[in-house]
């Protein structure tokens, strides 16, 4: 693991990219979500972990450290280096489609 | 016709639109005759949505090899195609005045049709098979609303037609002239950039209804797969918006007004996959989507 990748995990805050340009679309039943970005104009279908990050970074800038616990609590799995590993690639994706910003403390 | 073709143009209402089309190019000529001379036409000035020309390309290639622009007002958004393309690309050029301009709807890539006041949105890709099932409805009694876009009112969602000639392509024009005798189409374009292109023509009652809209009942996506079984299957609402959100023109441009229009599409309607092989065993599973709102084929 690089020094960066520490330094992101540990320090950086994130957000979403202009909160209100998300809109939703969920169905009973239906495990994936989607997603309709008003500022890039991309439709994504997105993951439960996916969405589940999204919407937090909608209602608060999180760490990354911050965020992993939340969803290790929300799916109440383990807090290990699996869940932050995904959580911090999902980051990396949603931020190169601009769909969040990462800032520093 | 010819002549105010010819002159300063012959305004036709095409769907809620109104065209102005002026060309001296024989080969359009024919193809409005054929396909346009059952529309409203105007004979005094009024409000034209859009001003298309299409003319000959200037210079040698008036002689050698000659070519047809297409002009929206004095622009030319193309390259010019050969010629004896020029009805095609008349109504490849008209979707694309109606798709980059009409943002009160959301504009769908799907052929929409209609029976009994209820409709079926089918979105396709192309190859999906969309065109030729739409054809082979057209000729079974549904009322045609557009076999290249549906136009959905973003609050009422309601689908205003624009009925026009049903593009086919290659192997698909053999196909629609054996599936029904009564098939007018029109002569074939060939080499074009979508290969062999040639037009069926909507039926009159589709034309002389292009003012009443219809509500959709539901949207069905067509997969046409050779020898297969027909095969109709309940699609998923996420799945389904997906692929409404692929096949819009302008959800970028409607932001979330677009999303949520699409979004009301997909919970207001049974969204269904449709594989099949056999027109006349598609036809009768659409029929039955009409009649039950859930059903498996």
């Amino acid at each position: 693991m690089s020094g960066m990748e520490t330094t992101e995990k540990t320090e950086r805050r994130w957000f979403a990219n202009g909160a209100e340009q998300f809109c939703w679309g969920n169905w009973p039943g239906e495990e994936e979500s989607v997603l309709f970005h008003q500022g890039s104009g991309d439709t994504l279908m997105l993951n439960p972990l996916g969405e589940f990050l999204l919407k937090r970074l909608q209602i608060q800038q999180l760490t990354h450290a911050k965020l992993t616990a939340s969803a290790s609590d929300y799916f109440e799995i383990d807090n290990d280096s699996e869940l932050a590993e995904a959580v911090m690639a999902s980051l990396r994706t949603f931020r190169s489609l601009g769909l969040v910003i990462s800032d520093t403390l | 016709m010819a002549r105010r073709l010819r002159g300063d143009g012959l305004p036709i209402k095409i769907g809620p639109f109104w065209i102005n089309l002026r060309s001296i190019i024989p080969d359009l000529l024919r193809h409005i005759a054929f396909f346009y001379a059952q529309y409203e036409t105007a004979e005094s000035e009024r409000f034209i949505d859009f001003h298309i020309t299409l003319k000959n390309s200037g210079g040698l290639r008036r002689w050698v090899k000659p070519q047809a622009n297409f002009l929206l007002d004095e622009y030319a958004p193309f390259k010019p195609l050969p010629y004896v393309h020029a009805f095609a690309m008349f109504e490849w050029g008209l979707n694309w005045c109606i798709a980059t301009t009409a943002h009160h709807y959301l504009i769908v890539h799907a052929a929409v049709l209609e029976k009994g006041g209820q409709g079926i949105i089918m979105p396709g890709t192309p190859g999906s098979g969309k065109s030729t099932l739409c054809a082979a409805m057209s000729l079974r009694g549904w009322r045609l609303l557009s076999d290249e876009m549906a136009l959905l009112d973003p609050v009422s969602r309601a689908i205003t037609p624009v009925p026009r000639p049903v593009s086919l392509k290659n192997d698909s024009i053999g196909v629609i002239r054996r599936f029904s005798a009564g098939a007018e189409m029109g002569p074939a374009a060939k080499d074009t950039a979508k290969g062999t292109v040639a037009h069926l023509r909507p039926s009159l009652l589709s034309i002389q209804k292009a003012s009443i809209t219809c509500r959709p009942h539901a949207i069905v996506f067509p997969k046409y797969e050779s020898e297969s079984r027909t095969n109709l299957v309940k699609k998923a609402k996420n799945r389904a918006l997906m692929e409404i959100q692929e096949n819009a023109f302008n959800t970028h441009i409607l932001g979330k007004e677009g999303f949520d229009a699409a979004k009301s599409l997909i919970d207001g309607c049974p969204n269904y996959s449709l594989q099949y092989s056999s027109l006349e065993d598609a036809l009768i599973t659409i029929e039955r989507i009409l009649d039950d709102a859930e059903v498996t084929a």
